[in-house]
C-alpha cells in the first residue's frame, strides 16, 4: 500500500467559516480521516505538530505580523499549499479596511489601539508561493471534496473559466443588472452555482476574477444600465478586489 | 522588599489551544500552589469589523457582519438585521419573525454540536475528536446526521448554510421552499429521537469537580426559552431592557489586548447554554426536560463543565421547537416576505441570543442610508474574563498528587468547554 498523503488544515485571521465548510461534509470527514492521514486540524484534534506536510490547506490571511512568519514557515515545510476561501484567495472581508485609513478606524474600535498590529491584509499569493486556490466566501464543500479526491488519484484540480452569469443564465435567474444593480457575475469566476443571484442578491466577487475578465466591456454594460462607475469599485472592495481590479483595468488599457 | 524576592512565582503557559476555534494561548502565574493572574491570550489579528462597515450601505451590513463568525453566522445576520430595523422603524410580519427564529434554532443546532464533536473527546481521553468514530460508530453518525439537520434548515429558510444569503433587513429576498420545509418537518420527528438517543453519550461522563459561584446572564421572556427576544435578567436578580445593554455590561480593554473584555458591577460573567437553562430552564419544552431530568446533573452547583450538557439540552430543545413551529408557518402566505423601507437617520439596537450568549449590535444610519456608527458585543469577549476567573479557581480542584500532565489536560478542558469563538472575540 502506498503511504498516505499527510494533510493540515490550518487557519490564519478568519471567520473559521472554510474549516465549518469542511466539517460540513458530515460523515464523510470520517472518510478522509481514513484515506488520508490528518496530521494537524487543531480545530478538532489535540496532537503534536508533524514536521512536514504535503498538503497543507489554509484558511483566512495575515492580519498580524507574527502571521506573516508563520505563513511563510508554513510554507517551508509543505508540498502543496491551498488557498481556501475568499480570504487566503483574494483577502476577503478583512481586505475592506485596506481601503479606509485603517488607523483611524482602529481608533473607533479600541480605547486603547496602541501596540495593536493594524498591518494591511494581502491574499497568500502576495506573500508565498500559493499552489491551489479553492475560492469562495464561504468555499463549497463540493469543491474541498473535489479537490481531495484529484489530489488522492494524482490528478491536477482545476476550476474551469467560465463567469458566474453563464450559471445564473442557464438556471434562468432574474439578471439584476438588467436591473440596475451591480452584479459582478460577467467577470468573476463561476463554480458557485449562482447562489446569491438564486436568492435575488447580486454578485459581488467572492470567487475572485476570471482570468480575462474585461473590466472595460463590463464597464460599457454598467453605462447602458445607467450604473454609476463607482458604485462598480464599491462593491469591489467588499472582499478585496478593488486593488487587483485597478491593475487589471490599466493593463487593459494599456493594450489599446 | 527584599523578601519578594522569595515569593517567585512560577510560571505555566499553554501554547495554541486546540479543539477551539481560533489560536489563544493560556498564560498564568502560580503562587503558592494556586493559579493567579491567568490570561487568555487571542493570537487572532484584529479585522476591525466595526470600522469597515462604516459609509457601506445599509443593505450590505447584515452579510458583511455575518462574516464575523463562519460557526455563528446567522446570530451576527439577525442581530444586525433587529438592529436596523429598528433604526429604521421597520415592522415585519409575524411569518418573517418565525421563520428567522426557525432560522435561529438550526444555527444553534449546528454551533452546539460542532462544539460537542470537537470537545467530547476530552471526556474519553481522546485527542483526535474523529476516534470518536472508533469508540461510539453510532453516536459519530448521529453527530452528524444532527448537525445537517441544523445546516439543512438554516440553507432552506437563509439560502446557504454558512453566511446567509436571502436573509436581509426587511426580510428574506426570496421565499424558502414549501417543500424543503415539509421535508424538515418530516424529518423533525426521527431527528429529534436520535439527539435524545445521543443525549445518552453523556451519562457515560463523568464531569470534572469545579465550583465557582458566578453571575449567569441571558434573555428571558415570560413563559419561554428565549433565543431570539427577551429582556436581560441574570441569577442575581439583573433585569434591563435589550436597547440598555451597554448601561450594564461594561466592556473594558488591557493594554495590548486585541479583545474588548466585559463585566458587570465590576465582576465577570457567564453567558450561553448554561446560563440560559439556569434563568429559564423551568420554560424548557416536554423532551428538553426529560432529557435533563434523565441526565442527573445538578445545572445550578456553579461547574463550568456543564456548559457541554447544557448545549445538548438546547439541540433537544431546538429540534423541538422547529417541530412545533412548523405546521403554522407553513399554513401561511409565503408571497410577502420582504417589507420595502426607506432610509432615514436612526440608531437601533438589536441583540439576541447567539449559541454562545448575549450578542449585542447597535448601528447609526444616515439620512442617506450609510451607516455612521457601530458597535457589536460579542459572547466570547464578554465571557473570556469568566474563564479567566475560573482558571484560577480551577487549581484548587486539581485532584490529589495530580501530575503536571493531568493538571494540563483539565486546564484545556475548561478553556474548550466554554466553547470559545476567537473570531467573534476579535472581530
Amino acid at each position: 500500500m502506498r503511504k498516505k498523503i499527510k494533510i493540515a488544515i490550518l487557519s490564519l485571521t478568519s471567520c473559521a467559516g472554510c474549516q465549518v465548510e469542511v466539517l460540513n461534509l458530515g460523515e464523510k470527514i470520517g472518510k478522509i480521516g481514513e484515506l488520508f492521514q490528518i496530521v494537524n486540524f487543531p480545530l478538532i484534534e489535540d496532537r503534536r505538530d508533524y514536521p512536514k506536510y504535503d498538503v497543507l490547506f489554509i484558511e483566512g490571511s495575515p492580519a498580524k505580523k507574527e502571521e506573516i512568519k508563520k505563513l511563510k514557515k508554513l510554507r517551508k515545510k509543505t508540498k502543496i499549499l491551498v488557498a481556501l476561501g475568499a480570504c487566503a484567495c483574494i483577502g476577503g472581508i478583512p481586505e475592506m479596511k485596506n481601503y479606509k485609513n485603517r488607523y483611524e478606524i482602529m481608533r473607533k474600535v479600541y480605547k486603547r489601539p496602541e501596540g495593536i498590529d493594524n498591518i494591511e491584509i494581502k491574499p497568500l499569493k502576495e506573500i508565498v508561493k500559493v499552489d491551489f486556490e479553492i475560492p469562495g466566501c464561504p468555499p463549497r464543500k463540493e469543491e474541498i471534496l473535489r479537490f481531495l479526491i484529484d489530489t488522492f488519484f494524482s490528478k491536477k484540480f482545476k476550476i474551469p473559466q467560465f463567469p458566474v452569469c453563464f450559471e445564473c443564465q442557464i438556471r434562468q435567474y432574474e439578471c439584476l443588472l438588467q436591473k440596475g444593480k451591480v452584479c459582478l457575475g460577467p467577470i468573476i469566476l463561476g463554480g458557485c452555482e449562482a447562489i446569491c443571484l438564486k436568492n435575488k442578491i447580486p454578485c459581488h466577487g467572492c470567487r475572485g476574477f476570471l482570468k480575462e475578465p474585461f473590466l472595460k466591456n463590463y464597464l460599457e454594460v454598467l453605462k447602458k444600465y445607467g450604473i454609476e462607475e463607482k458604485e462598480f469599485w464599491l462593491a469591489l472592495e467588499k472582499f478585496g478586489l478593488k486593488d487587483e481590479a485597478k491593475k487589471i483595468y490599466e493593463k487593459e488599457k494599456n493594450k489599446d | 522588599m527584599k523578601q519578594k524576592k522569595f515569593m517567585k512565582k512560577k510560571k505555566i503557559k499553554i501554547k495554541y489551544i486546540a479543539k477551539s476555534e481560533g489560536h489563544s494561548d493560556l498564560e498564568a502565574k502560580i503562587l503558592k500552589g494556586k493559579i493567579v493572574e491567568a490570561r487568555v491570550d487571542v493570537r487572532k489579528g484584529a479585522r476591525l469589523i466595526e470600522g469597515i462597515v462604516l459609509g457601506r450601505k445599509i443593505e450590505e451590513i447584515p452579510e458583511i457582519v455575518a462574516r464575523i463568525c463562519g460557526i455563528c453566522p446567522i446570530a451576527h445576520n439577525l442581530a444586525s438585521i433587529k438592529a436596523l430595523e429598528n433604526a429604521l422603524d421597520i415592522k415585519v410580519p409575524k411569518v418573517v419573525e418565525d421563520l428567522r427564529k426557525i432560522m435561529q434554532y438550526g444555527q444553534i443546532i449546528q454551533s452546539h454540536m460542532l462544539h460537542i464533536f470537537i470537545t467530547i473527546s476530552d471526556y474519553f481521553g481522546l485527542e483526535d475528536s474523529l476516534e470518536i468514530k472508533k469508540l461510539f460508530p453510532l453516536h459519530f453518525k448521529r453527530i452528524f446526521e444532527i448537525r445537517e439537520f441544523g445546516n439543512e434548515v438554516v440553507e432552506t429558510i437563509g439560502g446557504r448554510a454558512i453566511h446567509p444569503v436571502a436573509s436581509i433587513v426587511g426580510g428574506f429576498s426570496v421565499s424558502p421552499s414549501k417543500k424543503r420545509l415539509r421535508e424538515i418537518l418530516k424529518e423533525a420527528d426521527d431527528i429529534l429521537e436520535k439527539a435524545i438517543f445521543l443525549s445518552s453519550l453523556f451519562k457515560k461522563i463523568k464531569f470534572p469537580e469545579f465550583r465557582r459561584e458566578t453571575e449567569y446572564i441571558s434573555l428571558s421572556k415570560k413563559n419561554s426559552y428565549p433565543f431570539y427576544e427577551g429582556n436581560i435578567v441574570s441569577n442575581k436578580g439583573l433585569f434591563l431592557l435589550a436597547k440598555d445593554f451597554k448601561k450594564e455590561l461594561k466592556e473594558f480593554q488591557r493594554p495590548k489586548e486585541v479583545v474588548n473584555l466585559a463585566k458587570h458591577k465590576g465582576s465577570s460573567y457567564l453567558l450561553g447554554a448554561l446560563a440560559r437553562i439556569i434563568n429559564s430552564g423551568k420554560y424548557l419544552s416536554p423532551p428538553a426536560k426529560e432529557v435533563l431530568e434523565n441526565l442527573k446533573i445538578d445545572f445550578s452547583s456553579f461547574n463550568s463543565f456543564h456548559i457541554l450538557p447544557a448545549q445538548m439540552i438546547e439541540i433537544v430543545e431546538s429540534i423541538y421547537q422547529i417541530k412545533k413551529m412548523l405546521p403554522s408557518v407553513l399554513k401561511e402566505k409565503f408571497d410577502s416576505l420582504y417589507v420595502s423601507f426607506k432610509p432615514k437617520k436612526g440608531k437601533g439596537v438589536g441583540v439576541i441570543e447567539a449559541p454562545r450568549g448575549l450578542l449585542f449590535h447597535f448601528y447609526a444610519t444616515s439620512s442617506d442610508g450609510k451607516i455612521e456608527k457601530a458597535d457589536i458585543i460579542t459572547p466570547t469577549a464578554q465571557f473570556l474574563f469568566n474563564l479567566e476567573k475560573d482558571i484560577e479557581a480551577l487549581s484548587e480542584f486539581f485532584p490529589k498528587n495530580a501530575k503536571k500532565k493531568e493538571k494540563i489536560q483539565l486546564l484545556k478542558m475548561l478553556v474548550r468547554v466554554y466553547d470559545l469563538c476567537i473570531a467573534c472575540a476579535v472581530k
